[in-house]
């Protein structure tokens, strides 16, 4: 540590000038930001940047719980923003006084705890819906012709490994809400899923590089995946017309954060519809910056399956805490993994 | 003892205690402490007791607090049966490599070990990423097989049992090589030699000399094999598609999605009981059946 | 007349050394030992004897010759089909087995039932004077009573022929004494064939009734132990079995079987020896033991005295030059001095003559 330090003194010493030695922790998921985006706000600010990663809230909710991790800003999604507004652990920002706040769709300030955005800033937000091979399955619109695709042609499709995805899908399929909380709905769309499970080749994450080698005709993954399919016009996107979910995650600044201002800076920074654009244009989803939606690269902009309007807007619905109804889902997931 | 005497012990076993207690008995103990409290709303516990987590598991849950399902029971024997397959087949496929190599002259044995050794260079995940492309319809090994001629149809090992238990096989077999290895490169030569002079057949001098003679190093590599290979969940994922669920996902799952910590950890004290008690009557019969006159 | 028990003829098995030099281990060797008989395979390490008794055993496979057993060719035989069993130089007792179970293993892996095994284990035991440790292991023995174990169990089964390698190497100077002459009896009352290799030759010379000498991978001399002695055919057993004279000389003259030896440094020997031909270079070998100061004989000056106790060893530098002479008395009434002269006498029948060069 002593020695970098040294080694790196001559080089920081002519920022270090100018700046006091300014630094922001930042905790988000795994490549879910763009690395630009991160450079570019330390050459404008001169604010160091430090990334760890997560890979589930809950990872994220228990590490922040125990308090002392010396983070500043997280990446929630809305229903984990909730409860962690309940539970006391995010600070207030007031970004929805910053100049640009206006940039923002009011349609994505959604955590329940937070209508006016005195806390978190809306990061981005995507959709989950099916891709799939169109050489092998032709033109497909929703869940009922991505499950009839190993019977007609007898290739393989894949779920995504997550317990909410998966019975989501199922409550979608079977009419209910997918944050339902009756016992006898979630076991229907368990057994819908059961139903199908016949034909499923795998739970994963990781359908995207098998179904560009054709191993896999069809895939239920999140809207990121069209950075594969760029370069394979093969590969198709679609929201099924039955209804799919979406998610979003919010900036979002901790009590215990150390550098708060610099926390504070870097949400003013991403309001600013050039960097939310430039990180659309590597993560592929979408953005609640309404500017921002013009300047994205042209794939993602005329593609009404990532940029989503309207209509297709009405079919997405998101997840919310399901609270003690909890257990019910993970009865279903277990009964769904280890049917036969 | 002298009080001089009791102090100077006293400081020679602190390490030893510390270590014990920082890597062993401090996680036990919490896991433990956790496994018989209320699951807190959104994760953590809460500070009362709760006996369901081991009755949603064994069968006395009332229905409403708690449902009882057997399903867990299932998972934590499906869990045993796949690695006890894995220790099985290590052995049978370390057992007449160790001996060759045993056999081998000392550099090119150094050689050897150093290859079974080179996988741990490498993330494990990466590793079972490079077996998911090998087995794939259209990966390696389908092209070469088909590129002989050998079959016309890709085989469809990826997302099957077969490939679970590849999987496995790959990842614990150096566990298993390197103490049958030692314990088979220090048996002395000459018993074999001796068997044989006395008229045993080869199978009869493996089964009477060198398979009871070599019980530590098997114990040892079934030891190390076993305990984490009841806990993996990586492969199962990985290769096996997630389709059957595995105590290391099953646990996992209460600690991330589901939010029951004492449920999860209720789950890993019982596999740990079940593992601790698979051991100790597998390493009984082995001692006597080493020790059989 | 029957054949030998064994027969060797031609054998030879060579090995490539770790530098990739090829090695002659067993270079065209002929042995033939008969019922009953105790031979001993003496030489120094890397002779081949070990290899010669390991091709018997089974456990090496020689190249070319054969091996033939009671007139059958049991070359190509696994160790486990020959009749014949070995005592190893480490015993290779099995550890995990009581005493009983291993004096026993010849019989359970043939399906001896365990009534009629458990009787010749006591019996074999009883033998080997170890009637009260058939419940103990192998480590709970002292390394005599492992030996004694050993035998046992090699001889439990009748083999036709008992190999022995190196037995007595690990016991210490009294214990192997005690061992040799045990060995001898029990050899006498089984009757079995022994093939003894050992590097001792007062092993050698105690037990055997035929010593082979090798050297190099070839049997070097064959014969009773006091042939052995006493006619060496070559310098290299002589030297090899015990202390030794051997005294470059010419022969002068023959008469009567008695031969005239001209010594280096002038001085006449006299050896009882016929078909010497005058003139002929040759060594004469004489016992540092057959030589005692006498009226008549070689004279020299006593050079140095060494007591040890039962034995007196001189040196003796002989008169008119030639290598010093070693000398043991065994029962010195005076101790010569150093510096003295003295003449040595010798019984012209105990005096061994060889050709030059051999």
């Amino acid at each position: 540590m002593k020695t970098t330090l040294i080694c790196a003194l001559p080089f920081i010493l002519g920022a270090a000038t100018a700046h006091a030695e300014e630094t922001l922790a930042i905790y988000n998921w795994g490549d879910y930001i763009n690395p630009e985006v991160l450079t570019k706000f330390t050459q404008e600010t001169g604010i160091r940047v430090t990334l760890d990663t997560y890979s589930a809230n809950e990872e994220m909710l228990a590490k922040v719980q125990q308090g002392g991790t010396g983070y500043d800003i997280v990446f929630p999604s809305v229903w984990m923003e909730d409860i962690m507004l309940k539970l006391g652990l995010l600070e207030r920002t007031d970004i929805d006084t910053a100049a640009d706040f206006g940039n923002i769709d009011p349609q994505f300030q959604r955590a329940k705890g937070d209508p006016e955005g005195h806390y978190c800033l809306p990061y981005a937000w995507g959709t989950v819906g099916i891709f799939y091979n169109e050489d092998v399955t032709g033109p497909i619109t929703g869940w009922a012709d991505f499950f009839a695709i190993p019977g007609r042609t007898g290739k393989k499709i894949t779920l995504l490994d997550d317990m909410r995805e998966v019975l989501g899908m199922g409550l979608i399929m079977t009419g209910a809400p997918v944050n339902a909380t009756d016992p006898g709905q979630i076991q229907a769309a368990a057994q819908y899923v059961i139903s199908h499970k016949k034909d499923v080749t795998a739970f994963t994450y990781e359908s995207m590089p098998l179904l560009v080698s054709g191993d896999i005709a069809a895939a239920h993954y999140f809207v990121g995946g069209n950075m594969y399919a760029v370069d394979h016009p093969n590969i198709k996107y679609i929201i099924p017309e039955e209804g799919a979910t979406m998610y979003q995650e919010d900036i979002c600044v901790l009590k215990d954060a150390p550098n708060k201002a610099a926390a504070r800076k870097f949400m003013e920074f991403y309001l600013t519809p050039e960097i939310a654009a430039l990180n659309v244009a590597q993560q592929f989803n979408g953005t609640p910056n309404r500017p921002a939606n013009e300047l994205t690269p042209d794939f993602i902009k005329s593609n009404p399956n990532i940029n989503v309007q309207g209509d297709t807007m009405a079919r997405l619905q998101i997840f919310e805490d399901l609270g003690p109804a909890l257990k019910a889902y993970d009865r279903a997931w277990n009964a769904i993994r280890t049917a036969q | 003892m002298t009080h001089r005497q009791r102090v100077q012990l006293f400081l020679l076993l602190t390490p030893v205690t510390v270590f014990l207690g920082v890597f062993f008995l401090i996680p036990l103990g919490t896991i433990a402490v956790y496994s018989l409290l209320t699951p807190g709303l959104y994760g953590g516990v809460e500070w009362s007791f709760y006996h369901w987590n081991y009755g949603r598991i064994f069968g006395w849950a009332d229905g409403i607090t708690e449902v009882f399902e057997p399903v867990y029971l299932h998972i934590l024997l499906r869990s045993l049966g796949l690695a006890a397959a894995t220790v099985a087949i290590c052995l049978v496929l370390c057992y007449p490599v160790a001996f060759w190599v045993a056999g081998l002259a000392p550099r090119w044995r150094m050689l050897f070990l150093f290859l079974i050794t080179l996988p741990f260079f490498a993330s494990l995940i990466v590793r079972l990423y490079a077996w998911l492309l090998l087995l794939k319809p259209s990966g390696l090994l389908n092209t070469v097989l088909m590129g002989l001629g050998v079959i016309t149809e890709p085989l469809d090992i990826l997302y099957t049992p077969v490939a679970v238990i590849l999987g496995m096989v790959y990842i614990f077999l150096p566990f298993m090589f390197l103490p049958l290895f030692a314990s088979i490169d220090t048996l002395d030569r000459s018993l074999i030699e001796a068997s044989g002079d006395l008229g045993a057949r080869p199978v009869q001098t493996l089964l009477k000399v060198v398979l009871p003679m070599t019980v530590p190093g098997i114990v040892a590599g079934g030891v190390i094999v076993f305990i984490p290979a009841v806990g993996n969940f990586i492969v199962p994922d990985v290769l096996g598609g997630a389709k059957g669920l595995m105590t290391g996902n099953l646990i996992e799952q209460q600690f991330l999605s589901s939010r029951n910590w004492p449920f999860g950890s209720a789950l890993a004290m019982v596999i740990m009981a079940l593992v601790l008690g698979v051991l100790l009557v597998f390493s009984n019969r082995a001692r006597r059946a080493g020790g059989r006159t | 007349m029957p054949g030998p028990l064994l027969e060797i003829r031609a054998a030879r098995r060579s090995f490539t050394t770790p530098e990739g030099r090829d090695f002659a281990a067993l270079d065209g060797i002929d042995l033939r030992v008969e019922d009953g008989e105790f031979v001993t395979l003496l030489g120094p390490s890397g002779c081949g004897k070990t290899t010669l008794l390991r091709a018997i055993a089974g456990f090496e496979q020689i190249d070319d010759g054969v091996i033939r057993l009671d007139g059958a060719d049991i070359g190509p035989l696994p160790p486990h089909r020959r009749p014949v069993n070995t005592v190893f130089q480490s015993y290779a007792l099995f550890p995990h087995m009581s005493v009983a179970r291993n004096v026993g293993y010849a019989l359970e892996v043939r399906g001896v039932a365990r009534k009629s095994r458990e009787a010749a284990v006591t019996e074999a035991l009883a033998k080997v004077g170890l009637a009260q440790f058939g419940a103990r292991r192998p480590a709970q023995l002292s390394g005599g009573q492992r030996q004694r174990v050993a035998l046992a169990r090699a001889i439990v089964a009748q083999p036709r022929l008992l190999l022995l390698d190196e037995p007595l190497s690990a016991l210490d100077r009294n214990l192997r004494q005690q061992m040799q002459i045990e060995l001898k009896d029990l050899q006498n009352r089984l009757g079995i064939a022994f093939v003894f290799v050992t590097h001792d030759q007062e092993e050698a010379l105690t037990m055997s009734d035929r010593i082979v000498v090798m050297r190099a991978g070839r049997i070097e001399q064959a014969g009773p132990p006091r042939e052995i002695f006493r006619a060496p055919k070559s310098r290299f057993v002589a030297e090899f079995i015990g202390e030794t004279n051997l005294l470059p000389a010419v022969v002068r003259a023959t008469v009567g079987g008695m031969a005239e030896l001209s010594l280096e440094g002038g001085q006449v020997l006299h050896a009882r020896a016929d078909s010497l031909r005058p003139g002929a270079k040759v060594v004469a070998v004489l016992r540092p033991t057959d030589l005692a100061p006498a009226e008549q004989g070689l004279a020299g000056i006593v050079r140095r005295v060494i007591y040890l106790g039962a034995d007196l060893h001189l040196r003796v530098e002989p008169e008119g030059g030639g290598g010093e002479i070693g000398v043991i008395l065994r029962d010195a009434g005076r101790v010569p001095a150093q510096g003295e002269r003295i003449v040595l006498g010798y019984d012209p029948a105990r005096v061994h003559v060889m050709e030059a060069g051999a």
